[in-house]
């Protein structure tokens, strides 16, 4: 069903009245209009004080003088807001304290407890640092163990430094032996030109019928009778008499000895009757090369 | 810096929020002195005429913002967040007041009083200063929506949204206000005021 304008019930909200109020007086509205603003409004008369009111209000207000900020508050709201913006490294400060101490923002000790902690691992990590690049500290004393002196007549000839030190030297006289005898330490060495014993089977032919001959009195010589005919050598030798004796080097201290040639040995098949052929070096306490002519001969002959 | 103030300035509240939370110092700045002044002119309007406590609340609504931006809600519109926080701020300027009041009632008279005096136009002060009178005795929901009507010249939808309710009454609150701050100025001459107002 049509209706007329009228009939509306609400064809105007208190917004549409303000609009009014603002455009037109009251003579000059529409029937409608009128009868809408009658509606909510008493009368003419309390329509244009409204209407006046409110253009009052709207030009009042442009020709009101605006209150003026003082200007020092603009700085001072800028500086509040540059307190807040504080570096990270202090947000991440007052966050320690604040996961350690938590409810308790307010207390002053918050950043003496981070930078105390900040201390903490600063130390550590320099300990750490200093630990892992061996930059450690110079000790005020160290505890060694002393040097176990001991005098090995060897043929030097198997370590790489030694060959190239005796071939060095031999080259410049060739088949020179040199006796060191230190004084107190009684250091013996005899090197001979590049003697290598690393397989005398192999590559010594003519040691190798010493040591099968050596191998054949081993059965009837004892390691003990050895011994004690190397003592009474060592006791009888004027030279080795006031120096210090000659330390014994063992079995197992050849075998821990890597190189085979630093000692005067001879190889013998310990145990020939029992396990089978394993070679093993013994010391031979009784024969020095430096003292053997017959040997040098040997060795000569077969270099 | 020139090139970048410009181009702050051409920002929205809304992006210059989103960069004062980034803790952009010149979007801040910007955001000030875009609203200071109304910011100023609400409070002076709202808490009795008083420039000093005017000053005093923008100043603490500024410094609450700068300390904590992340306290703006991005879903409102700027402006209308920042006119229902100065509100809030205003109730509780009331209810301070009313307890200030009720244990000194002579202190209340001074402050409205004495800018009123100042004006050269003295009926235009005396009636600004009746209206002033009038809008403290309204409701302070009343007398927010009102100012933000005609003095802060905001929208019927920022009213609403500032407090969170709807058109309707916001636009209810409007025409009663109007009509009961009619009536009760009806002494000064509506017409004269019109002219005046004019002139």
């Amino acid at each position: 069903m049509p209706c007329t304008s009228m009939e509306r019930p609400e064809r105007y909200d208190p917004e549409d009245i303000e609009h009014l109020l603002s455009e037109r007086p009251f003579h000059q509205l529409l029937a409608e209009e009128k009868a809408y603003v009658l509606r909510h409004i008493a009368d003419a008369e309390e329509y244009e004080r409204m209407r006046a009111l409110l253009l009052h209000l709207r030009e009042g207000e442009q020709q009101h003088a605006p209150v003026m900020p003082d200007p020092g508050d603009r700085e001072r709201v800028l500086a509040a807001f540059r307190e807040r913006q504080q570096p990270v490294w202090r947000v991440w400060l007052n966050s320690i304290a604040a996961f350690i101490a938590q409810g308790q923002e307010g207390f002053a000790w918050r950043p003496a407890l981070a930078l105390a902690g900040v201390a903490l691992v600063l130390v550590v990590g320099v300990t750490l640092v200093l630990r892992t690049t061996g930059d450690a500290p110079p000790q005020v004393a160290e505890l060694a163990p002393p040097k176990k002196e001991r005098v090995v007549p060897a043929v030097s000839g198997t370590t790489a430094t030694e060959v190239a030190a005796a071939t060095a030297a031999d080259q410049q006289a060739p088949g020179n032996t040199e006796l060191a005898t230190g004084g107190g330490t009684a250091l013996q060495e005899v090197t001979t030109n590049s003697l290598e014993v690393l397989d005398p089977s192999t590559t010594l032919p003519a040691v190798s019928a010493v040591v099968a001959e050596e191998v054949a009195s081993d059965d009837a010589t004892s390691l003990d009778v050895i011994e004690a005919e190397r003592s009474e050598r060592l006791a009888a030798s004027p030279a080795t008499r006031d120096a210090q004796p000659y330390s014994v080097v063992l079995e197992q201290e050849l075998a821990r000895n890597a190189t085979t040639g630093n000692v005067t040995g001879t190889v013998s098949a310990r145990g020939t009757s029992g396990r089978g052929r394993m070679p093993t070096l013994v010391e031979d306490r009784s024969r020095n090369v430096a003292d053997d002519s017959e040997l040098l001969a040997l060795l000569r002959s077969g270099w | 810096m020139g090139l970048f103030s410009k181009d702050h300035d051409r920002l929205s509240d809304e992006r210059l929020m989103e960069l004062v939370v980034r803790g952009d110092e010149r979007a801040f700045a910007a955001l000030y002195d875009r609203y200071q002044q109304r910011l100023l002119g609400y409070f002076h309007r709202m808490l009795w005429s008083d420039r000093e406590l005017a000053r005093d609340h923008a100043q603490e609504l500024w410094t609450k913002l700068a300390q904590r931006p992340g306290s703006y809600d991005p879903a409102r519109p700027f402006r209308t967040w920042l006119f229902s926080v100065a509100n809030n701020m205003c109730k509780n300027a009331y209810r301070h007041h009313a307890v200030v009041q009720a244990a000194a009632p002579e202190l209340r008279s001074g402050s409205v009083s004495e800018d009123a005096r100042h004006g050269v136009e003295v009926d235009r002060e005396r009636f600004r200063g009746r209206l002033d009178e009038e809008l403290d005795r309204l409701d302070p929901d009343h007398k927010a929506t009102f100012v933000m009507r005609y003095h802060e010249d905001m929208s019927i939808k920022e009213i609403a949204a500032a407090f969170a309710c709807s058109e309707g009454t916001v636009k209810s609150r409007l025409f009663y206000t109007l009509k009961k701050l009619a009536e009760r100025l009806k002494e000064f001459d509506p017409n004269a005021l019109h002219i005046h107002g004019k002139a």
